[in-house]
């Protein structure tokens, strides 16, 4: 597991067992005198510093190495150098990650980037030219080569949660938990207060980033790039690094897509999209 | 820690056997290669030996476990669910009837040899010995006590059924077959051997007593004689005694009174037709039991217990999402017609389940998984 689904397990572990548990970390040789509510912030707080100090080299490297943001330039005038832009990124980045909502929502965003899902699939995409690679140049319309797309594709991905610090704070609304879905409405919400919020970044990749957050069965008109960063964020939320695969058992994003093609209508994939990944992955033994 | 050196010495036992137990089957194939392609006597006494003492390893290792499963109170679990009765076949009928008559015999020498000849008829203990030398083959059926399947109990337990039904009813049907050839009517290679000796006797030329050249002219036309003595006088013999002491051993030659003569058969040839016979008995029951554990385990394993595992992973781990690998020519199997419905039907109700449980459905620590992290001093 990675830091991030250690943390949630800690967490979620540390909640339903609380009873069993509040007589043994009340004792003196723990935190003694302290109610339950305290005990878990001093617990949450101290998982989330060791996640966030494991996390961070990471975050830092899927920016600076992995991700190329001059694409930026083709889609508007941008001034600003790309380290800045990237300082002011990871900021924002680093903002996310002191909501605990959005932590949770950050596991897949910060999987799939890690483990180079975008650059796994996306590359077989541009390969087969079939129906993403037709929603990305033809529907959508990006007048980007591939690694910018993968690039924009990235960044989407790493702001995707960022919906979630605006969320009832902001009064847009409530998130769907569980599905980690927003209602179109409330991402319509979410967009604005993001665009005054980042006026870095083009219209473009915040739309595309929040976007990836709706279902495509609500709207059928959302942009590819974030039809595919929703799928490979939720797949990066379940993936598991160091998984061993039992003899007679799929292949883990093959299982992983199998099911997300019969569930499609509830996490609000495009099952199209999604049949082309798995196909993908079926071919790749992945 | 005293239960920890139990274990220690219990695999370090458990090793020694599983190691005595590939040792013997080589042993098993020398012992009757070296016959078929003639290795000198002094092998093949040092491999009879052998043969012996696995039998005395074998025989105290079914007494200790036998001791243990009386110690226990589980003496109808060790004979007849934990192969007992193979580690019995296997190791004391083996050390009353085969290993341990032939180094008696190799202990007494020749000239007991020759007495035991005289006095009780030799051939039907060679038959007897040969005929049990049959059972050598339920060895083989040892190892599969012993190599485990770790991931899969069932797997192991009916690959291991299988093969020792299979191999032991083959031994039995050798065994029984060997046993009943002589009532039935088939000769042996034995009898063929009797009935060549009895015409040989009786075909000494008339007055060969009385004149050597004539015995030793007869002699060596017929190359199973190797020696003739009349009146306690070697009349004739085909090798010297250094040759013999190197070749031949108590088993290698057959010992014929009559009248005054005494006549020295080469039992070699039989003895090899009947080493060819128990090394393709040996090779059958080889290949067999190789076939269950490379061909029939992993098919098992493939359409039976992998499924099971995965869907069983699937139903105990909260977040264990893998479907099962269906082989299309093997789809129409009960197993893989559930494994198709845990793929298509629970793994994506557990997903949703799971994420509208939101908190607790994705949790796979549990409290027995702390151990004593929490124990107060």
């Amino acid at each position: 597991m990675t830091p991030l689904q250690k943390e949630e397990q800690i967490l979620q572990f540390l909640k339903v067992n609380a009873a069993q548990l509040y007589p043994t970390l009340a004792s003196p040789a723990f935190f003694p005198g302290k109610s339950w509510n305290e005990i878990i912030s001093i617990l949450q707080n101290m998982v989330a510093l060791n996640t966030n100090n494991a996390i961070e080299p990471g975050i830092q490297k899927i920016l600076s190495e992995n991700m190329d943001l001059s694409f930026i330039q083709l889609i508007r005038q941008q001034n600003m150098p790309q380290d800045q832009l990237k300082k002011k990124i990871y900021e924002f980045v680093s903002s996310i990650l002191s909501k605990q909502e959005a932590r949770f929502e950050f596991v897949g965003s910060y999987n799939a980037l890690a483990y180079r899902f975008v650059d796994k699939y996306l590359e077989e995409i541009f390969d087969r030219k079939q129906y993403t690679h037709f929603e990305l140049t033809k529907v959508q319309r990006l007048k980007l080569g591939k690694d910018a797309v993968k690039d924009m594709i990235r960044l989407s991905i790493l702001l995707k949660p960022a919906v979630f610090l605006l969320a009832e704070s902001q009064g847009a609304g409530k998130i769907e938990s569980g599905r980690g879905l927003v209602q179109a409405a409330f991402a319509e919400k979410a967009l604005q207060v993001m665009k005054q919020k980042f006026v870095v970044l083009p219209d473009e990749v915040l739309a595309s980033a929040v976007h990836a957050n709706v279902s495509f069965q609500e709207n059928p008109g959302l942009e590819a790039t974030s039809r595919i960063a929703s799928i490979l964020t939720s797949m990066g939320k379940a993936y598991k690094p160091d998984q061993q695969i039992d003899r007679g058992a799929d292949t883990a994003d093959k299982s992983w897509l199998s099911i997300a093609r019969k569930n499609f209508r509830y996490y609000g994939f495009d099952i199209k999209m999604i049949d082309e990944c798995y196909m993908i992955a079926a071919e790749n033994g992945w | 820690m005293v239960e920890k050196n139990m274990k220690k010495k219990g695999s370090f036992l458990e090793s020694l056997v599983m190691t005595a137990i590939f040792l013997v089957l080589v042993q098993t194939f020398l012992e009757d290669w070296s016959v078929v392609v003639g290795w000198s006597w002094g092998i093949r006494r040092i491999l009879t030996v052998t043969g012996f003492g696995f039998d005395v390893f074998f025989t105290l290792e079914f007494l200790i476990r036998l001791y243990f499963a009386v110690y226990r109170g589980r003496v109808k679990d060790y004979i007849f669910h934990e192969r007992g009765w193979i580690d019995f076949l296997a190791s004391v009928p083996l050390l009353l009837l085969n290993s341990g008559p032939s180094v008696l015999t190799l202990w007494a020498g020749e000239t007991a040899a020759f007495a035991l000849g005289g006095s009780l008829n030799v051939l039907k203990v060679v038959k007897a010995i040969r005929i049990a030398r049959i059972l050598r083959l339920l060895r083989t059926l040892k190892i599969f006590k012993h190599i485990k399947n770790a991931e899969s109990v069932m797997a192991q337990r009916h690959v291991t059924k299988v093969a020792t039904i299979a191999t032991s009813m083959l031994v039995f049907g050798l065994f029984l077959f060997t046993l009943l050839s002589a009532p039935l009517g088939f000769p042996s290679a034995e009898d063929l051997f009797n009935a060549e000796k009895e015409t040989i006797i009786r075909n000494i030329p008339p007055g060969a007593e009385k004149n050597p050249e004539v015995i030793k002219n007869y002699a060596a036309t017929e190359e199973s004689l190797l020696l003739i003595k009349y009146r306690g006088q070697t009349v004739y013999t085909r090798y010297d005694n250094h040759y013999y002491d190197q070749w031949y051993g108590p088993g290698d030659y057959d010992y014929t009174l009559q009248d005054s003569w005494e006549f020295f058969f080469d039992n070699s040839q039989v003895a090899a037709v009947n080493a060819k016979m128990n090394l393709m008995f040996f090779f059958i029951v080889v290949v067999l039991v190789l076939a269950y554990l490379l061909l029939y385990g992993p098919h098992f394993a493939l359409t039976i217990s992998d499924p099971i595992h995965v869907m069983r992973r699937g139903l105990e781990e909260q977040s264990y999402n893998l479907e099962v690998k269906i082989p299309q020519r093997y789809k129409d199997d009960d197993v893989y017609r559930l494994s198709a419905l845990y793929n298509e039907v629970y793994l994506p109700l557990k997903d949703r389940t799971r994420e509208q449980d939101g908190q607790t459905g994705s949790l796979d620590l549990k409290m027995e998984d702390l151990g004593n992290l929490f124990d107060q001093e």
